[in-house]
């Protein structure tokens, strides 16, 4: 269906997005062993349901994967097989170990799914010395968060107010040592930028301690509590800019490559914009302008991943605000209507239509509008709107820094993958 | 002085030529080589230098202006005496990158994630059967129905048509003499339940043999390619194909048959027709004077950017395309051994053919056309270069 020159969802395209489900994640429980100042639990934020110590009971999960499971297999044929990998987020997610166990045991169990089954979690790793056992045996991908050093990691404190850094950093380099070749593999950390960190010394500690390379993420800048604002402003800290500080600039984000903000916009706007990018054979046999498009960036319900809440909320990301939810677990069924759920997102996006009909990365659009905090109000402006200025402007960041940095453009081309 | 190519721009190659091609206004030009020149093109060639060059006072000899004048001409780029006279510092010279290459594809397949594949398969064929009147020779250069006795069982096709429903392949073409399909009604009946789109092709001398073959057609409301395999027979018949989805298709033996041919789609008000040049093993005259191609004729394809890359990497004729035939073997093409059987998963055929295959990325990078300038403008090779058993239809070489 089209509209206003643009397309708009429908519970055909919905359901295709649940075949080809890549991510099932639950947050297996809203608790926490730290009290992190900047969490999006913590008071710095609205917009995600209180935290009430709750933890997920396995037959919530297992009513999620039975329900998918029997869409895929009246769907898909014995041969469909693609990789789908099952995340277990929090709160921390290793103080409901019991929910996670029972999950893969069940999935385990289970025949002629037409998934492959991988595992992946988001850890403050202070327990991971009692599971690590588990979670090698099972080929866990591991997301650590680790801030840097003991005064970089100083906002991840625990419910006493300790730093929680040395049991952190104890633990990983057990697991480093007692399992370098899973470490190698499976494990990779991310680094929340404040102002008691920057990207040059974080980068240092983990590539000396680790031989890793951060991802760095800011603090989330949606959900602000008005009164806490000015709190906010004194820690946030912007990947780039705390970058550009750097006295070695250029040395450092050729070590961070692609974890480097500036290369990954750089990836970004070579893979969008040069003509030279093609996602697979297929796409060569079509031009974008063949296409509609969908308004905005945001992702189509379930195109990336399934979020399922504590408290049975389903979701399409754990980014957006749990009033958002696209269906719920209930009475061991899982109540999606595709129908209503292609409604509300269509009518979401669609608040953007004017400003994406004129804006100038129109097509190559990565924003999600649900990161607009006004999205409920009637009339709404998409705070990422590019005007064609602006947009050159951005460009000519890009090409000058290609321009001081020529190398790039073939190792990116050859090297990075994006996802489609 | 600094000259910058623009990122549409092709610079190809050989030991005595450079051909600068346009993907953006299709123009292009061809030039020899000399010492000037090379170097030159050593620094284009240089990823580095991100197709924009300094041009030395000593290197602008008669041949390297005469380039730069044809450069401009064909708006292939720009020059100026300073980076400051350019409104961009950098351009994108052409360099391909398909995320799912080969060996992602042989990793993802490797994990079995068999499901990857089926995005690749976008047209089957199947051979239900043969006809009296069919020619496996004709069947090798397009689609037309084979001698033979044998036919494929309903089971199968049952399958094949299941899995084409939950796949994102769309079209199907079913080849034979469907008149004397010996599941001829349940066939329909399953076709009808999926929502695919199907083609049938016949002879016309299938279909004029058959009883009520009109009224079948008209009830099974199908797109028809019916092959007019007896021109005369066709200019007599009186049948009314108005209401049908239906696509004529007319061989072409010879140069005098197409004059034949176009009194005839006058005469029977054919809208939707296909002129299909044939060999019979006698009229490789035929195929010189009006298949094969000449400088000409490919200078004046006009290819964007994605078009040339498609050359690049892929047969344009053949990717995506399996055939069933009724000795129970499935083919990528005709003209090569079989791929495997239709008992087999199509994931199979699939991981088969587009890592292992000739077909699906039987590009020009072979043979006379390795080191032609003009091989990626050129239409992929086809069906006759493999009856030919040659790499190219052209006088250029």
């Amino acid at each position: 269906m089209k509209h206003d020159g643009f397309l708009e969802v429908n519970s055909k395209q919905i359901i295709y997005n649940l075949l080809n489900l890549k991510q099932l994640v639950f947050e297996v429980t809203d608790s926490c062993n730290l009290n992190c100042k900047y969490c999006g639990y913590s008071d710095l934020y609205v917009g995600y349901d209180e935290r009430k110590n709750n933890y997920l009971n396995v037959a919530v999960s297992k009513t999620v994967i039975d329900y998918l499971v029997d869409i895929w297999r009246e769907n898909l044929l014995e041969d469909m097989v693609k990789p789908l990998t099952i995340g277990f987020y929090g709160g921390e997610p290793l103080l409901n170990m019991k929910f996670i166990k029972d999950t893969v045991s069940y999935v385990e169990t289970l025949k002629d799914t037409r998934k492959i089954f991988r595992y992946s979690m988001t850890t403050n790793a202070v327990l991971l010395d009692k599971y690590w056992d588990y979670l090698v045996e099972k080929d866990f991908h591991l997301l650590i968060s680790l801030d840097g050093d003991e005064f970089s990691h100083s906002y991840r404190v625990d419910h006493a107010g300790y730093n929680s850094f040395y049991k952190v950093y104890d633990n990983v380099c057990k697991l480093q040592s007692l399992f370098p070749e899973y470490f190698e593999k499976n494990v990779a950390f991310n680094t929340v930028l404040h102002d008691r960190n920057d990207v040059d010394s974080v980068h240092d500690f983990m590539v000396s301690n680790f031989d890793k390379v951060s991802s760095f993420s800011s603090l989330n800048t949606s959900g602000i509590k008005t009164d806490k604002r000015g709190v906010f402003e004194k820690m946030y800290k912007n990947v780039v800019d705390s970058m550009g500080k750097s006295e070695n600039l250029d040395l450092l984000e050729k070590k961070m490559f692609i974890k480097s903000p500036m290369i990954y916009r750089l990836s970004s706007f070579l893979f969008q914009y040069t003509g030279n990018v093609y996602y697979d054979y297929n796409s060569l046999f079509f031009s974008k302008d063949d296409f509609y498009q969908y308004p905005t960036g945001t992702c189509t319900p379930f195109l990336k991943k399934m979020y399922v809440t504590v408290n049975g909320k389903i979701l399409q990301c754990e980014k957006i605000d749990h009033d958002f939810y696209l269906g719920i677990v209930k009475d061991g069924s899982v109540l999606i209507d595709f129908d209503h759920v292609a409604e509300r997102h269509n009518y979401f996006v669609h608040k953007f239509i004017d400003d994406c009909s004129s804006c100038a990365i129109r097509g190559n659009c990565i924003q999600c509008v649900y990161q607009n905090d006004d999205i409920r109000d009637e009339n709404v402006s998409c705070k990422f709107y590019r005007d064609v200025q602006k947009n050159e402007h951005m460009c000519k960041e890009y090409l000058f820094y290609l321009k001081a940095n020529p190398d790039l453009y073939q190792r990116i081309l050859t090297e990075v993958i994006m996802e489609n | 002085m600094y000259l910058k190519l623009y990122e549409d721009v092709f610079v190809w190659r050989n030991e005595r030529e450079y051909f600068i091609y346009n993907s953006k206004n299709y123009k292009s030009f061809l030039c020899d080589s000399t010492p000037c020149l090379e170097i030159i093109y050593n620094r284009i060639a240089d990823f580095n230098n991100l197709y924009f060059i300094l041009i030395e006072e000593d290197l602008l000899d008669v041949s390297v202006k005469n380039w730069i004048d044809n450069i401009i001409k064909i708006d292939a780029g720009c020059v100026g005496e300073s980076l400051d006279s350019f409104d961009s510092p950098v351009s994108f010279p052409p360099l391909l990158r398909i995320q799912t290459d080969i060996e992602r594809i042989k990793w993802m397949y490797s994990q079995g994630y068999t499901g990857e594949m089926l995005k690749y398969l976008h047209d089957i064929t199947i051979h239900i059967n043969g006809s009296l009147n069919g020619n496996l020779y004709y069947a090798r250069q397009m689609e037309y129905p084979i001698k033979t006795a044998n036919f494929i069982s309903i089971d199968v096709v049952d399958n094949l048509l299941l899995y084409v429903s939950k796949s994102v392949t769309k079209n199907i073409c079913i080849i034979g003499n469907i008149f004397s399909y010996y599941a001829f009604d349940r066939l329909f009946k399953t076709i009808k339940i999926y929502d695919i789109n199907v083609s049938i092709c016949i002879l016309f001398s299938d279909f004029i043999e058959a009883e009520n073959a009109m009224n079948i057609l008209n009830n099974i409301n199908l797109k028809v390619v019916l092959i007019i395999d007896d021109i005369i027979g066709f200019r007599e018949c009186i049948c009314d194909y108005s209401n049908m989805d239906i696509q004529f298709v007319f061989p072409i033996l010879k140069k005098d048959d197409i004059s034949e041919v176009f009194d005839v789609i006058d005469l029977k008000k054919c809208n939707d027709y296909l002129l299909k040049p044939l060999y019979n093993g006698d009229n490789m005259s035929f195929f010189k004077n009006n298949v094969y191609l000449r400088k000409d004729d490919i200078l004046n394809f006009k290819l964007n950017k994605r078009e040339v890359y498609l050359h690049y990497v892929v047969n344009t004729n053949f990717f995506g395309k399996l055939i069933y035939m009724p000795d129970n073997k499935v083919y990528s093409n005709l003209n090569y051994s079989h791929i495997g059987e239709n008992s087999e998963l199509v994931t199979e055929l699939i991981y088969r053919e587009i890592v292992n295959g000739k077909s699906w990325r039987f590009i020009r990078d072979n043979g006379d056309c390795s080191n032609c300038l003009y091989k990626y403008l050129c239409p992929s090779p086809s069906n006759y270069e493999l009856i030919f058993n040659k790499m190219n239809l052209c006088c250029t070489i």
